[in-house]
């Protein structure tokens, strides 16, 4: 083991006897983790606008809800509070980058020459809160109620800014079916 | 269009892409979160110590650890509209009161006010030393917190320094593990860099007669625990040392600090 791996480790184990490691509640978010990693990262991905940025939010997220847990009251799923940290992450994330999603012009044709290779330009067509509400349907596979409860708003809002988001799109995907 | 165009979702398939190579680390979440703990750990020591103080032997200590410990109700009504901020920040179970939303009428503003704080905790000053007030902030549910604080004589801060035990822990102050929660500042200066405590204070358990700090040995700046409070900010060592709680008969029976060790007569807490 090298030196770095030793007081990584040692920084672990302190944590570990500070925090009381072996508890329930960090295996169930550690458990959450692995289930929906890539679930994090790509609704991350649409706030921030880059998927290594994004990976670092997730982990910061989780690391702050490691540290956190004990403030966690059980009043609502454990998923739904990781899902919150994990949006607020990106969020500061994409303030202190003052980063949107980066436009992928033009995109290139990929080498079987079916589908673009590069995200779509689409994405710019929408706000913060469509492309939020948009990943956290389709990649996080949440229902309306799950989302309206991250989010802070109704159901009602969820349904009206995903009919918007599709609107927006229209267009755009049948330019690209064309 | 509809959620299973497949236009739609191979846009978003593509989109999240790059996500898709990311492979989860939960060693580096745990790590990170292990970093930042230590740089919270290094700051606060330069505000205040929070450091809960070792029990060496759980029979030197009193079974009743808090009778005295009742002090004098405080009006909450009487607060500063800083401490009434800070109070409903802490020991709550309720969600945290906007204050901005309540500009609109200042007598009915403190009205309002006074009615949502009964439903946060009460608060109980246990004793004043040496221009310093110590509270204790009981939580209004079981769910709660119990949380300390100590704020000097004209301090703008509201209750300047604040410990909440976490109720997670399987034992927390007062206990025979922890006799002592030291909130004592610690630091340095041009002067004298090394770290060292400047201003020794905090809550003491029934059976903890006195505190101080041993340095080489020897233990300096003994301070005695009145009203389940210690406080002293003069005379103290100008090394940095291990904080000792001491018994009636001079004994230790709890210690904190970095040499805090079984044969230095302390030991870390028990797992």
């Amino acid at each position: 083991m090298s030196t770095d791996e030793v007081s990584r480790s040692k920084g672990i184990l302190i944590l570990a006897r500070r925090t009381g490691m072996t508890d329930a509640r960090l295996a169930a978010i550690e458990e959450l983790y692995r289930a929906q990693f890539r679930a994090f990262v790509s609704v991350a991905t649409a706030i921030v606008g880059d998927a290594d940025e994004a990976f670092d939010a997730v982990q910061d997220a989780f690391a702050s809800a490691v540290r956190r847990r004990a403030r966690f009251r059980g009043d609502a799923p454990l998923e739904a509070w990781l899902w919150r940290i994990v949006l607020n992450s990106a969020r500061d994330c994409a303030r202190r980058g003052r980063r949107a999603p980066q436009p992928i012009l033009d995109a290139e044709p990929s080498r079987n020459g079916h589908e673009p290779a590069s995200p779509p330009t689409w994405l710019l067509d929408l706000t913060e809160r469509q492309r939020t509400v948009v990943f956290l349907r389709y990649c996080a596979d949440h229902n309306y109620h799950m989302i309206a409860s991250l989010l802070g708003i109704s159901e009602g809002t969820v349904g009206a800014t995903l009919s918007k988001a599709h609107a927006a799109l229209r267009p755009r995907l049948e330019e690209e079916r064309a | 269009m509809n959620d299973r165009d497949p236009a739609f979702t191979g846009s978003l398939d593509r989109l999240a892409a790059p996500a898709a190579h990311k492979e989860p680390d939960w060693h580096d979440v745990m790590a990170r979160a292990s970093a930042r703990g230590r740089r919270v750990a290094v700051a606060a020591a330069l505000a205040l110590a929070a450091a809960l103080i070792v029990l060496t032997s759980a029979l030197a200590v009193d079974r009743n650890l808090w009778h005295s410990l009742v002090g004098t109700s405080v009006d909450k009504a009487e607060l500063a509209k800083e401490n009434r901020k800070a109070l409903m920040r802490i020991g709550a179970t309720g969600p945290h009161v906007d204050l901005a939303r309540h500009t609109a009428n200042m007598a009915r503003r403190t009205r309002q006010l006074n009615k949502m704080l009964r439903n946060y905790g009460d608060i109980r000053l246990i004793a004043h030393r040496e221009g310093t007030s110590f509270y204790v902030i009981e939580p209004k549910t079981p769910a709660g917190q119990r949380c300390f604080a100590a704020s000097r004589d004209g301090n703008p801060q509201p209750f300047g320094t604040i410990a909440c035990p976490s109720k997670e822990e399987a034992d927390v102050f007062p206990s025979p593990r922890y006799p002592i929660l030291d909130i004592s500042s610690i630091g340095a200066d041009r002067e004298n860099p090394s770290m060292r405590v400047l201003a020794l204070k905090g809550f003491a358990a029934d059976a903890v007669k006195s505190v101080g700090i041993r340095v080489g040995g020897r233990i300096e700046a003994e301070t005695p625990v009145i009203n389940n409070v210690y406080i002293r900010t003069s005379g103290l060592p100008t090394a940095g040392g291990d904080l000792v709680a001491l018994d009636e008969n001079g004994d230790v029976i709890g210690c904190a600090g970095p040499q805090a060790s079984p044969s230095s007569g302390c030991s870390a807490p028990r797992d």
